[in-house]
């Protein structure tokens, strides 16, 4: 766990919320540790379900925490929420505003609540590439239109934390690399921008920092090529003459070499001449070298599949226990 | 908080509830107005000979048989007066006049209160409505989620949004009173009488009180509004309310609860005071079931209490869920 000795945008501890449902009880948010460094974009990332929306609910002041503790730019909120919520712009789920009204109409209602001058509505209507249509009826809106305006009403405030749940749902591809473009500049500008996927791909293009979810709890945290070397440390594939010698040279020294097919699988470097360095050693030529980076998607499955075990097998004591 | 209300008097005025009521509202002003003309036309020309023609022949027979018609009377209420000596046949019959045949002129004295009273309830509706949707669709849009996110604190929120409410309507109630009031001058003015003995004060502080009276429901419809969440389910349970409620069970079970039903309240706060009937019935001594219709009192303090009460306790309840209660 970072320490909280660096400043933090956002930090909850022990983070809980239940829902009430027919079928009984439904654990969203099961005591999340979460933090956020100032400055730069950080990923939120989880599979459906696994509490993203929820946690983001309750650090807006939403709804209720069971339980835990949350701070944003060091306040508790959501008991000081008022004196910070200036600070923070937020786009929970879809964007929504008042369908009747045109989407100008609906940022200087915002711009007039919390005293923004009304020059500032034109000013990030255009930032946002609005411009023109900001004339029309919201509700005559496509998606992407829907999440400019969502974007702009956010940036009213001029916010140092904008927080993004999953911005780029339902947006073709020039969409999504525009709202990536807005992220990326956003955090580039001493912002700093929390956004939440369920999609690695766009976390890890866009992200600094990340956060890991799973059935509401936090399952790895860092920075994005940490967490990656973390969860499936890396590794390197050679292929040599005499793998058998090779396998045996190689756990001699201490690393952990499996045949692989035709090559030899070496697990937990990173550094590829290490390798080849300790086979030329022992006259065993390198005739190929394949290093093997673990994407954030096979960690991501490796924590989550670890992580539903684990509930499975909580599950049964459970079970067993009653 | 000034802000805030600004804010959503800007927002319910651009609302199209909010036209589209108050061209509702005025439509309703129009009917009232053509209801109170029509009970005050004065008689056309041959109503008016019809109507001579019989004072002329109640005249005739008066002269030709009313000594000996009074004396008839008498005669038999003496005989029943044997056996009940509190027997009264009304025996003291006059001369016809004039002024029973035909229409009396109508008054503006009388006319305003009446006027008044009907508008009070579409005011009121009308306001309850315009109320129950500005809350209630901001929940169902979900734009209550992205509002919290610029102004978390709930309770101003809730108070600048049921401020609005109670002040937005009072724009739309004093072109309808002033409508009201114009026009019965007007038809009092052509075809009766505009003599205000007892002043304009009583009058002017009816329509006040009218005026609270919407004020009053608009905020009492946006508490319930937040409560409930959808525009329709609000005016859904005030219908139901209304024509279960007020409309039937007040003529049956609910009679004697009359004091404790909103309309009754309505109508001794606008009216100062009002009275309602009950069936009292019993089994007499000689065993015969009878019934006879008692007229009660509904004070003006009375109303005024319930009404402060009824809106207080719906404004409170909708503070503490809309302070707690989870939006999505
Ligand atoms: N209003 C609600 N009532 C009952 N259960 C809810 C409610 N909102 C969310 N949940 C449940 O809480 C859990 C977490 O939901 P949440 O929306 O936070 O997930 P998420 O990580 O945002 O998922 P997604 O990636 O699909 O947006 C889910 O199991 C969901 O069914
Ligand atoms: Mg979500």
């Amino acid at each position: 766990m970072p320490s909280t000795a660096t400043e933090l945008a956002v930090s909850t501890r022990g983070l809980r919320k239940t829902y009430r449902t027919r079928r009984g009880r439904q654990v969203a948010v099961a005591g999340l540790d979460l933090d956020v460094p100032v400055g730069g974009v950080h990923g939120f990332l989880g599979p459906n379900g696994s509490g993203k929306t929820t946690s983001i609910r309750m650090l807006l002041g939403l709804i209720r925490a069971d339980a835990g503790t949350m701070r944003l730019f060091d306040r508790e909120v959501p008991e000081h929420l008022p004196e910070v919520v200036g600070r923070v712009g937020a786009i929970v789920e879809s964007p929504k505003f008042f369908p009747a009204f045109t989407g100008r109409k609906n940022l200087s209602l915002l711009a007039e609540a919390i005293g923004a001058p009304s020059t500032k509505v034109d000013e990030v209507l255009d930032e946002s590439g609005l411009g023109h249509r900001g004339k029309d009826r919201y509700k005559g809106y496509s998606l992407g239109m829907k999440q400019r305006l969502a974007i702009a009403a956010t940036l009213l405030k001029s916010p140092d934390l904008l927080i993004f749940d999953e911005p780029t749902n339902g947006l073709d591809p020039a969409g999504i690399r525009e709202i990536r473009n807005t992220m990326r500049s956003l955090g580039s500008q001493g912002r700093t921008v929390l956004v939440s996927s369920h999609i690695l791909g766009e976390v890890e293009q866009v992200a600094d920092t990340v956060s890991i979810i799973g059935h509401g709890r936090l399952l790895a945290s860092g920075r994005v090529s940490d967490v990656i070397g973390a969860g499936s440390a890396g590794g390197v594939r050679v292929g040599v003459s005499d793998p058998r010698a090779a396998i045996q040279v190689l756990t001699a020294a201490g690393l952990s070499a499996r045949p692989d097919g035709r090559l030899i699988a070496v697990d937990g470097v990173t550094d590829g001449a290490e390798v080849t360095r300790r086979l030329a050693h022992h006259d065993l030529w390198v005739n190929e070298l394949v290093p093997v980076r673990a994407d954030l998607e096979s960690v991501f499955l490796q924590l989550t599949a670890d992580d539903t075990l684990e509930a499975d097998a909580r599950a049964q004591v459970e079970e067993v226990a009653r | 908080m000034i802000r805030l209300v600004r804010v959503e008097l800007q927002r319910l005025f651009s609302r199209r509830l909010t036209l589209f009521t108050s061209l509702g509202l005025l439509v309703i002003t129009a009917v009232v107005i053509f209801g109170t003309a029509h009970d005050a036309k004065p008689l056309s020309g041959q109503e008016l000979t019809m109507a001579q023609q019989s004072f002329e022949q109640a005249q005739k027979d008066w002269k030709l048989h009313g000594a000996e018609m009074v004396k008839e009377c008498r005669k038999a209420e003496a005989t029943e007066r044997e056996t009940d000596p509190t027997v009264n046949f009304g025996c003291d019959m006059q001369a016809p006049t004039w002024a029973n045949w035909g229409k009396p002129a109508v008054e503006l004295q009388r006319a305003l209160p009446d006027t008044l009273q009907i508008g009070s309830y579409a005011l009121a509706f009308v306001a309850f409505l315009l109320g129950a949707g500005f809350l209630a669709a901001e929940f169902s849009t979900g734009s209550m989620g992205n509002w919290l996110t610029f102004e978390p604190r709930r309770l101003r929120v809730y108070g600048s949004k049921l401020l609005a409410a109670g002040l937005g309507v009072l724009a739309p109630a004093v072109v309808v009173l002033a409508l009201l009031v114009g026009s019965v001058w007007i038809i009092c003015d052509a075809w009766g009488s505009t003599a205000m003995p007892k002043g304009w004060g009583p009058p002017l502080l009816m329509a006040l009180r009218v005026l609270a009276l919407t004020a009053v429901a608009a905020v009492a419809g946006a508490a319930l509004g937040s409560l409930v969440r959808h525009t329709a389910a609000a005016i859904g349970l005030a219908m139901a309310y209304l024509v279960l409620v007020e409309g039937m069970f007040v003529n049956s079970f609910l009679q004697p609860q009359q004091p404790w039903l909103l309309l009754k309240n309505v109508e001794a706060w606008v009216a100062k005071g009002t009275t309602f009937f009950l069936d009292e019935c019993r089994v007499d001594q000689a065993g015969n079931y009878m019934c006879a219709g008692v007229e009660r009192n509904v004070s003006f303090g009375h109303g005024t209490a319930y009404l402060a009460v009824a809106c207080g306790l719906i404004v409170l309840l909708g503070a503490i869920l809309f302070r707690r209660r989870d939006v999505a």
